[in-house]
Formats: C-alpha cells, structure tokens, sequence
C-alpha cells in the first residue's frame, strides 16, 4: 500500500494515454454533432412537409440548387465564405461556453458583441494618421482594435459579474438587461461627430479610412481572422478541457463548496471566466466591421443567440462548434428559407430553435 | 392498499452506464416483520440492488418477485408506492431553504390553511411518533436544510418515510448508520426491532458489521454483484462470523514501531465557537495539538461541535463564530485560507463526500488532479497520468475507467477517490472529519494502514469522529480528546 501511494516514477515521454483520450473524444464530439444535425434535419424535413406542404425533395432541390451560377459547397473558395462566415459565431458561442462552465449563465452575448464592434470601429476611425500611411501601420491599427473591442467588452461584462458576485444579482436577469442597455449606450455613443455618420441618426459610425479595407482585401487579411478565431477557440477549448486552470473553473462552477476545500477560489474562477468569455464575444464583432468598413447598429442582432445554440449544439466543444456553426453559415449561405418560406432570416431562427429543442430532448432522453 | 409479505429476486441483472453492477442476483427471501442485512466489499452492487427493489432503476432482465407474484417488468416507482417498498438513500436529499419540520413533513403536512404546515399540530404528531418508537433523537425543527449536518439529514429521510406511511411494507435503508453517533445508533437499532415487530420488513446496507451483528435477524453477503452466503442469526454473533462469511481477515498491525514525534504540526486552542446560524455552541476552552508524526483524536457525538472544529479549520465557519487561537506550523493565523494550507501540505477528508469531496460530474482523473500542485499546466500528458497512476492504485481501479464520471461509482468508490486525492505523499497535516463513513470493512483497514503509513513519514493526522470504533480500529493514536455535548 505503500507503494501504491508513492509517485510514480515510470513516466513515458510520450502519454498515449493522453492522445487517445483527447482523439477518441474529439471522434466522439464529430460523431455527435453529425447526429444531432442529422436527427435535426430529418425532423425539419417532416415538419416542413406537415406544415408547409413541401416535400423533401422540393427542399432538398432549395438547398442544393446553385445560387447565382454556383452552389456553396462545390468550390474551394465557396467553402472557404463558409467557414469565414462561421469564424465569429465560434467566439460568440465560447462567449456562453466559458462562464457557463464556472456557473455563470451569460445571456448578453449580443450586447457584449455590439460594444465590441462599436469599441473596434471607434478605435479604428479614432487611430493616429501616421499609422494609415505607414507599411504596417494598418495592421497595428486592426491589432488596436482587436484590443478595443476585448477591452471593452470585457468591461461591459464585469459589470453583470460585479452584480453578481457583490450584491447576489441573477446573472441571468443582468445580462439580459445589459443587451438592452448596451444598444442605448451605443445610440448615445453615435451622437459624438468624432466617429459618428452624422447623417445617419445615430445608427452607423462613420466609415473606416480608406486605406483599411484594402488590407482587408488581400488573402491573408481575409482569412487571418479565421485564423484568429481558430486559435482562440482552440487556446479557449484547450483551457477549458485539457488544463489545470480550466478543471480548476469546471470544478468552481460543478460544486463551489467542495471546490473551495480544495483551495479553489469560486469568486476567483468566476471572474477569470466572465472576463474571457466577454473578451471573446467583442473579438468576434471585428471582422464583421471590417469587412463592411464600418459599425453598424443591426449588425449584431441575433448573434447572442446564434452563439448560445452553437455552443449548446456543439456540446461546448470545439469540433461541435466547428461542425455546427458551418452547418448554419451553410443554411444561411443557401437562403433556405427565402425560397421556401418568403423570409430568410425569421426561418433560419426558427430552424436554429427546432434544432435547439431537439437536442434538447435527445439529451433529456439519452444524457448524452 | 395491499401490503406484501415478502420480496425476492431471481437472476437479476442490472447495467449502469455500460457496466454490468448486479449479474444475475438472486436474492434470499426478505420477509416481513424482520430485519435483513447486507454487507459486502464497496461497488459490490448493493445499493444498486436497494434501487430497484425500491423501482428507481430498472433490471435488464432477471425476475423480481413480490408475494411470489413475478411483477417484472412493469416494476417501476408507482408500484413500488403502491406496494409501500420506501428507500431512504445513501446521501438522502434535502430542501436548503426548508426548515427541518418542513424537510420531514415535505408532500404530506399536515393541517394548515392552504396547504401549509400547522407546525403545532407536525410537531404533536412527530413526538407521538418518537415517543412510540422510544426513539429519543433530539432535532432543532427550526434549523435549516443547508444548515444540517449528516446526520440530522440521514434522521429526517428516516422520519420522513416514517411519517408518509403508517405501515410501510418494507423500508430499505442504504447505510443509515453511517452518521449517527454512539447514543443515536442505541435508539436507531432499537427502532429497527421496534419497527420489525410491528410487522415492517427492514432491508438494512451497513459495513458496520457490529450493528448488524446487533440488530439483524439475518445477514446476506453480497460479492461482485451477487448474493454469495446468507446467514442467520445464530450463525453470527459478532463481526467476525460476517468477516469470515466475507473471506476477509483483519490486518495484524505492526506495533513494534516507534514514530518519532516531531513539533507541532497544529495548536488550536478554542476558546468558543458559536454555531453557524449565531446559536451559543457547546464548544468551550479545548485545546488540541497536533504533532508531526502522530495521529490526535477528537471524539465526539455528531452535533457536539466537531463538525464545526472541521468547518473552522477548512475556512468554511462563518467569521465571528470562533473566539480562540489557531496556530499551523509555527505560525500563527486569524483567517484561514485553504488555498494556503494546501500549497504547505494541508489537505481535508470531509464527512459530506458529495457536497464537498469529490466532483460527481467530473472524471475519476480529473478529480485526482484537483489538490495537485505539481502536475504542471496539462490534465492530460506524461506528468498527470504519471500522479494518476500513483494515486489511482489506491482506488483500485482499471485505468481505462479515469475518464468516467464519478458518478458512475459507488458510494464506497466515490469515498475512495476522495482518499486517494488527499492521503498523498505531500500531506503534512491531514484533517479528517469521519473518514471511514461508507467504506467496507478491507477499504477501512486500508485506510488505517495509509494512515500509519503518513505518520511514519511525518504527517500530523487529526481525526474528527463519532465512531469510537474509528478510534478502536486504529492503532498507535497518542491521544483522544472527548466533546462532551
């Protein structure tokens, strides 16, 4: 017995133990993602025939039918707008995932998204002259608005954590609260000339200098913020799943009473997650106003939303996220609605929450 | 209403979570009017087999007779009510904002206007049914759930069940002793015997085998998931008849070392502690110390205080409730902080392994890994399933189960990890608050053996307990301190 307690000394330098873990769990993730849309689908396609009256094969026809010459899933650069446009909703659904783990049900994805498209858009029009002109001062200036955009929606998320934790407020209540808030704050931040469209009336800000969005139209600067999504997703997934500070943030949120004998601080736990969580709901707003070289007001609405399914879809894990969230850029892409029920983006709702329910009931079923 | 008289199964199969708990378990024949035990070794299935008499689970295949009536497989929760089969489990539930008097009066109170409690009336019909039961438990009906210790919680599952039905046919009970003091445990087997001469079947799960020894009309051993031996009652008359029913002997200890006491590891000198909710408490001027290499004992009933001796030590006592010093390793403190008493080799085995042990939805290795300070950034690489490996030898577990949740353990193998996680090389002091609560009898003795083994290194062992025989069983304890309520 002795022994058995004593610290092994026979480490391998390389830990099978770990790899197969961590593969077998990814192929497990794969395999479930795959079903979960699978099973969606199949549903979406008998309710479409009971409600609608169009059969599967009129849908199927809506969905793989090329749009305006060519269909989004038949060439590389199709695919490659697909998996750009999924980028963001990764951030946005580790955005729920993160605190969701230490206990804390983060609601204000969407307001914490608009103030971190206002904050990079701001920081973007507000940054010195010289860097426009400068070879690689473009490419500081998107740097400074990625941090903007962090900062200040992290900011903005304390706030609900500071209710939380100081005066006991529900955080699903606050957070809630706070989209609201966040647009009014946005509406009187678009009163100031210093970044506002003045004649838009309070709706956009002005559009970025020129010379930005023909960085943005070069290969790497349209694909580097995939680039930067995968590897926050995948740093944010490792912390969540594979490191010490990351059990330590599951185990706070599971049960704070016995993470607290083991030396864990909950409060502690709590903030670090609320803080990255929103850091990275801020970060994900800034491709969109880049690629539209400006901020605008509806960009962000339903966002929040579209993170949390994902993230829920997905497991909280990053091939579900991946898998998930290009399955919804692809129904996005194709318009599916807009052929089959007349409005695009009130089906593709609709389509996201039957997915979320029957999930939800597969999970209730099965504990998956 | 039926009441039945006697319950069996045959050839009883059970899977959890894809694993197969009880193969093919025939059971003896539990009758009414008698008190039946089970032992056998942790994970051996027996509160498994406690579920799905009581229709929690349900059996793959297998027959479950009731009257000799086969009623599988339509055996679920309603027949069971039915049939009046009740089950107070291993770690009853209990409602954190309800009072005690609420908790036991839960989904049948009594009188009142809209349905609420006529607290007058619950509490007329609560001591007329202590006093039937010459039970003379004392409970404070106006604490709280959250407030409650172990034992007052294992109490109110067992009122509570008392209370919904006047003549339940049978009462399963996973481990009820396991909290209870010495004075409690008297009246708790009293009542067993009371109950079964009224005609109630009692199925009791216990690895104190000395209480089965004392109250039951028959024991059944359980191994690996089946009934293995089923003896009566002149076939045991102590723990050892069970013992040799369970193929198992005792350890002889090595006395012949002598540990070298070095300086002291703990001085806590109490002065008073109020209880948690602002309550004058019993505890007033003891003084403990705690030397490197030696094992001190604190000896007391469940609530005399040594919970909150424990809460005080793990920082969880709420500030203003402790007037006293406490002193660890040289140095003197105010307010503790766990975070700081774990990184100079502090470690706790807490009573309530649920709720502030192990992490259920966690893996075994994740929980492992809690406490570890030098496992580096990774849970999963070299150096982890390096401290993994080490620990989980202890668990006596296949390594291919460490990433299961632990809730797919037993009772006695959630215990376990808890053990492996805190008795490591790196504990200096180690504080326990009734640490072999739920483990059988080999998993016990191993435990002990461990807790040489620490102080043979030089580890400071304080144990809190309310089980003498805790203190009995374990060898070379230099000194027992006894809370007097």
């Amino acid at each position: 017995m002795n022994a058995a307690i004593s610290r092994s000394s026979r480490m391998s330098p390389f830990s099978g133990r770990a790899i197969g873990y961590i593969a077998s769990r990814a192929m497990h993730d794969l395999v479930m993602s795959f079903s979960i849309l699978a099973i969606a689908s199949l549903m979406f396609l008998v309710i479409s025939r009971v409600v609608l009256g169009r059969g599967p094969a009129e849908l199927w026809e809506a969905l793989f039918s090329p749009v305006a010459g060519s269909h989004p899933i038949q060439s590389f650069q199709q695919w490659s707008v697909l998996v750009n446009s999924a980028a963001p909703l990764w951030l946005a659904a580790m955005a729920f995932s993160v605190p969701y783990h230490a206990g804390f049900i983060n609601l204000g994805g969407e307001g914490q998204i608009s103030i971190g498209g206002f904050a990079a858009a701001a920081a973007a029009i507000c940054a010195p002259s010289f860097l426009l002109t400068s070879n690689h001062g473009q490419f500081a200036i998107v740097g400074l608005s990625v941090l903007a955009a962090a900062l200040s929606a992290g900011l903005w998320g304390l706030a609900a954590f500071l209710l939380k934790a100081k005066f006991g407020a529900n955080e699903v209540i606050v957070t809630l609260l706070l989209n609201t808030i966040a647009l009014g704050v946005i509406n009187l931040a678009l009163k100031y000339p210093v970044w506002a469209d003045t004649n838009a009336q309070g709706v956009q800000t002005r559009s970025l200098p020129g010379l930005l969005s023909k960085a943005h139209a070069s290969f790497l600067a349209a694909h580097g913020f995939t680039l930067l999504c995968f590897v926050l997703l995948l740093s944010s997934h490792a912390y969540l799943w594979w490191s010490k500070p990351g059990l330590r943030l599951r185990a706070a949120g599971r049960a704070p009473a016995a993470a607290q004998l083991c030396g864990i601080n909950p409060r502690q736990m709590l903030f670090v997650a609320v803080l990255v969580g929103t850091c990275l709901a801020g970060i994900s707003a800034v491709d969109q106003v880049f690629s539209t070289g400006r901020f605008y007001v509806d960009h962000f609405v339903g966002w929040g939303f579209e993170g949390i399914t994902i993230a829920i879809l997905g497991r909280h894990r990053m091939v579900g996220i991946i898998v998930t969230s290009i399955y919804f850029a692809f129904l996005k892409e194709v318009g599916i609605s807009l052929q089959i029920w007349g409005s695009t983006y009130g089906a593709f709702i609709m389509v996201q929450a039957l997915f979320l329910f029957v999930y939800l009931f597969i999970e209730r079923r099965t504990r998956i | 209403m039926r009441r039945v008289r006697s319950v069996r199964t045959i050839g009883l199969v059970v899977t959890l979570s894809g694993h197969e708990i009880i193969h093919g378990a025939t059971s003896p024949i539990f009758e009414r009017g008698s008190v039946h035990g089970i032992v056998g070794q942790n994970g051996c299935g027996k509160s498994t087999f406690l579920r799905v008499l009581a229709g929690f689970i349900s059996a793959c295949c297998g027959s479950l007779l009731i009257d000799d009536d086969d009623v599988r497989p339509f055996f679920d929760r309603d027949v069971a009510l039915r049939d009046r089969i009740f089950l107070v489990p291993q770690d009853p539930p209990i409602v954190n904002g309800l009072t005690i008097l609420d908790n036991i009066f839960l989904g049948h109170e009594v009188g009142g206007r809209l349905h609420r409690l006529d607290r007058r009336r619950a509490i007329a019909v609560l001591d007329s049914l202590l006093t039937d039961l010459k039970l003379d438990w004392s409970l404070d009906y106006e604490k709280l759930g959250h407030e409650c210790i172990p034992s007052e919680q294992q109490k109110v599952a067992v009122l509570r069940v008392l209370l919904a039905e006047k003549e339940p046919s049978f009462i399963l009970l996973d481990e009820p002793t396991a909290h209870l003091g010495r004075d409690e445990l008297e009246a708790f087997t009293k009542m067993l015997r009371s109950l079964a001469a009224r005609g109630v079947g009692v199925i009791l799960v216990s690895h104190r085998l000395e209480d089965l020894a004392r109250c039951c009309d028959r024991v059944s051993v359980m191994e690996s998931g089946k009934f293995k031996a089923t003896l009566s009652n002149t076939e045991f008359t102590d723990a050892s008849s069970v013992q040799a029913a369970l193929e198992y002997i005792p350890p002889t200890w090595k006395t012949d070392h002598t540990n070298t006491v070095g300086e002291a590891a703990l001085r806590l000198a109490i002065q008073r502690i109020w209880d948690t909710s602002g309550r004058p408490k019993i505890i007033r001027d003891v003084s403990i110390v705690v030397r490197a290499g030696e094992v001190c004992s604190v000896l007391g009933e469940p609530n005399s205080g040594i919970s909150e001796i424990f809460d005080l030590l793990s920082g969880s006592l709420p500030g203003g409730c402790f007037e006293g010093e406490i002193d660890i390793f040289g140095r003197r403190t105010d307010r503790i902080s766990v975070e700081q008493l774990r990184h100079v080799g502090v470690n706790f085995i807490p009573d309530q392994k649920v709720e502030r042990g192990v992490i259920l939805e966690l893996s075994i290795q994740e929980n492992l890994l809690l406490t570890d300070n030098d496992v580096g950034l990774w849970i999963w690489g070299p150096r982890a399933d390096g401290e993994v490996d080490a620990l989980s030898n202890m668990i006596h577990l296949h390594a291919d189960r460490l990433a299961e949740p632990v809730k797919n353990l037993s009772g006695g193998y959630q215990q376990r990890v808890l053990l492996a996680r805190e008795l490591n090389l790196g504990t200096r002091l180690l504080i326990m608050l009734n640490p072999s609560q739920g483990l059988d009898v080999r998993t016990r003795d191993e435990l002990y053996e461990n807790i040489i083994s620490a102080t043979m290194r030089g580890a400071a062992i304080l144990l809190l307990t309310s089980d003498k025989m805790e203190i009995d069983c374990l060898p070379s304890h230099s000194q027992t301190i006894e809370l007097v309520t």
